[in-house]
């Protein structure tokens, strides 16, 4: 084996960077998104490219939309989010399967089953059915790719959006694609007024409920439709019907089974399922996360097995899958649980400061989700509650309304205020709420990876953007200037005083903690290490509530690593024997 | 089918480890599928991912128990997916690397944290000596310099791959930390 070329132009991809590239392929004017993992990296691989236009969105409701102007206009545009911003693009979801699209519309959603990085497990198949709009599933990055590229075709013949849904394995897993030519990139054509169709008003959406059940049924009985699912002849004594990355486990666990690997999730090609179920004795459905295939199987009245012995958490492996066929308890996850390390906030990052003071606070912390998120964990233990984007702001009204007594601190980070916070903020000023918040400002989105947000005051394309004032915001939605204030994230004795005094005022009061998050300011400008002054440190570990990584206890005294110290010297601050110092001994 | 199992912490270069080997592996002319990290890992929680080669390979994760090799960056690590090895497979263990600043690393939250103290039982252990490496090599790639001894692709498939990779003294310094480890 000497080839150090590829044979042919084929590439190791993952799931997103594939679906980024059949995109290309289909020649989309434009995609949006807002970062979640593991969806992230699919926008990521479409920024500076010409033609292009890559825009991270404030939220997924804004991405569609802006996605839906795109297609109403003649142009090809790609929409890709996690599955619980699915719930926030929601509302337009079920009018875009109303007004169709002109150029090809496709929603990329990637779910986690498992949870790896997300608050729920959800299923975003059902959203296909609810929404009445058709669902491609690939099983690997070669399928992302194509299936991707075909749905803009399928979009365009049917003028219907087009959802595609991967999962972790797919999305995060890399295998081989052999992509095609990219297109010259064809001028939109321009809007094509049609108010019967564009203004979803009760007169003139009275059919449309059935237009869209013909389409649907167009699409069941579509041969081309039908070319995203395939039969695999095996045993007639055993037959699975699978999608996703559920096949390739079947491919293992049972590598002589008959096999109808679904493309196309909903609507299901109904001529193919009846066909494949006559040919075998026994059909059993592996899916991952809820019984979605295996109940639209059983209302076309075609009994099958399966659907009721998934995994705790709704992640298969080839393990699960192995042990379902063997009717064997499967088992809960494939997850190591010998160390099992925690995640924690990184060395230097300006958040340990301020949850090191509300540490000793003694508040309900409504959180938000970011890497602030991570202040559940020890040694801070703040944060109360995390539901979903923006939750905090309003949960900690609803606490005030419940409890007026309670002292109660919403923490929200700068990209999460902007994409649901702002509403939240304004809710509280008008129905004149008790709302004690602090906006966490690190100029980032840091938990996925850094991309920019409307505080970063850079865009998506790497250039200068208009930089959000949030002091000025929370001024001009009626916050009393008195009750906005700006602090230096590092600065303790400062946010000690200005959250206890936030804390003593009744209505509104917005505290902007800022400094930027620790990679983004190494990379800027990187600081020299702090070290412990091993003949002033008394071991009184004060500097230990910091949380910070860099510092660990060493026989007595504190030790700082000096590969880890990101230099911002917050520690010393602590430290009642001045014994943390700049630059080597 | 086989299956090579990275593990490490934030910023060893686990990633980029198991990137390398399965791009080599790629341009030896084998079907090959990875399964990148999942969820926040990037914050310090352990860092593992997954190359299977073959000639079709079909799921990107193994059966428990079926993996070949086991290359590892920290003891604790490879004490924790020991389970995941076939008896006949082997551990390539470099403990003691630095982690790249900026990293971040958290306390394992079950079992004892002191690394030293974690005792590896596999009859296929194989510890590198650390002490072999330059001053800030890095030990990512010596690492896979010594996993590719294992492996059928030859040097020029994984000289090209670190190519693929890196650009200018990087390069230099990263072809140098594997070819130190397979010599």
């Amino acid at each position: 084996m000497t080839t150090t070329r590829p044979s042919t132009n084929r590439q190791l991809l993952t799931g997103n960077a594939a679906v980024a590239r059949g995109a290309r392929e289909a020649g989309i004017r434009a995609a949006f998104s807002y970062p979640g993992t593991p969806a992230t990296e699919i926008l990521q691989s479409l920024l500076g490219i010409d033609g292009i236009v890559a825009e991270w969105s404030v939220n997924e409701k804004i991405a569609l939309e802006c996605a839906l102007g795109v297609s109403l206009c003649g142009g090809r545009a790609l929409v890709s989010m996690k599955q619980v911003g699915l719930n926030v693009a929601a509302d337009p979801l079920f009018s875009v399967a109303y007004t169709g699209c002109t150029g090809g519309l496709v929603i990329v959603v990637v779910d986690d089953p498992g949870m790896h990085s997300s608050q729920n497990c959800q299923d975003s198949r059902h959203y296909a059915r609810a929404a009445r709009l058709p669902m491609l599933e690939p099983s690997d990055s070669h399928e992302a790719y194509q299936f991707v590229k075909k749905a803009f075709d399928l979009s365009e013949r049917f003028a219907s959006p087009v959802l595609v849904r991967l999962t972790t394995g797919v999305s995060h897993a890399r295998s081989v694609v052999a992509p095609g030519e990219i297109p010259e990139a064809a001028a939109p054509v321009g809007f094509g007024r049609d108010r019967q169709r564009f203004v979803l008003i009760p007169p003139f959406v009275e059919n449309r409920p059935r237009e869209i059940d013909d389409r649907l049924q167009a699409i069941a009985s579509d041969a081309e439709a039908g070319a995203f699912s395939r039969m695999e002849n095996g045993t007639t004594d055993e037959g699975i019907i699978t999608t996703g990355i559920a096949y390739q486990y079947c491919k293992e666990a049972a590598p002589g089974a008959s096999i109808l690997k679904l493309g196309m999730v909903y609507p299901l090609p109904q001529f193919l399922v009846r066909e494949f179920c006559s040919r075998v004795k026994r059909v059993r459905v592996i899916e991952e996360q809820d019984p979605f295939l295996a109940t639209e199987i059983r209302a076309m009245g075609i009994a099958v097995e399966g659907g009721d012995a998934l995994t705790s958490n709704g992640e298969l492996s080839v393990d699960a899958v192995a042990a379902i066929l063997h009717g064997a308890p499967a088992p809960s996850s494939h997850r190591a649980t010998h160390s099992d390390r925690l995640p924690t906030l990184c060395p230097g990052c300006p958040y340990l400061g301020f949850f090191s003071v509300v540490k000793r606070m003694d508040v309900v912390v409504a959180g938000d989700i970011g890497c602030y998120t991570l202040s559940v964990f020890p040694p801070f233990e703040v944060t109360d509650t995390t539901l979903c984007m923006g939750a905090g702001l309003s949960m900690a009204q609803g606490m005030g309304i419940a409890d007026p007594a309670q002292r109660t601190l919403a923490i929200i980070g700068d990209s999460t205020f902007c994409h649901a916070g702002i509403p939240t903020l304004l809710n509280a000023v008008y129905n004149k709420r008790d709302l004690r918040m602090v906006i966490l400002d690190n100029a980032a989105v840091a938990m996925t990876g850094l991309q920019p947000s409307p505080s970063s005051g850079i865009g998506a394309d790497g250039k200068p953007a208009p930089r959000l004032d949030f002091a000025g915001l929370s001024r001009s939605l009626g916050v009393p200037t008195s009750q906005v204030a700006r602090i230096d994230g590092r600065n303790l004795a400062e946010l000690e005083r200005a959250i206890s005094a936030m804390l003593a005022r009744p209505g509104v009061s917005v505290l902007i903690v800022e400094q930027p998050c620790a990679i983004v300011a190494s990379r800027r400008a990187p600081r020299p290490a702090q070290r412990v002054d091993p003949s002033r440190c008394t071991g009184c570990r004060a500097c230990l509530a910091l949380g910070c990584a860099a510092l660990v206890e060493r026989e007595g005294t504190v030790e700082i690593r000096a590969g880890r110290c990101a230099g911002c010297g917050v520690c010393a601050q602590l430290c009642p024997a001045a014994a943390i110092v700049e630059g080597a001994a | 089918m086989n299956t090579i199992l990275f593990a490490g912490l934030g910023g060893q270069g686990v990633v980029t480890a198991a990137d390398i080997t399965a791009e080599a592996l790629f341009r030896a002319g084998l079907d090959v599928k990875t399964s990148a990290i999942r969820g926040m890992s990037q914050r310090g929680a352990e860092v593992t991912c997954l190359v299977r080669y073959g000639e079709r390979v079909f799921s990107p994760v193994p059966a428990k128990g079926t993996v070949d090799i086991l290359a590892a960056l920290d003891r604790n690590e490879a004490a924790t997916w020991t389970g995941w090895v076939r008896p006949a497979g082997c551990i390539l263990l470099l403990d003691g690397a630095r982690s790249r600043a900026g990293g971040s690393q958290s306390t394992p939250r079950t079992g004892d944290p002191s690394a030293d103290s974690v005792a590896l039982h596999h009859a296929g252990l194989a510890e590198l000596d650390p002490t072999g490496l330059d001053q800030g090599a890095p030990a990512n790639l010596y690492l896979v310099g010594r996993l590719s001894r294992e492996l059928s692709a030859d040097v020029p498939c994984w000289h090209a791959a670190i190519h693929a990779r890196f650009d200018g003294e990087s390069c230099s310094v990263n072809t140098r930390a594997f070819d130190a480890g397979r010599a």
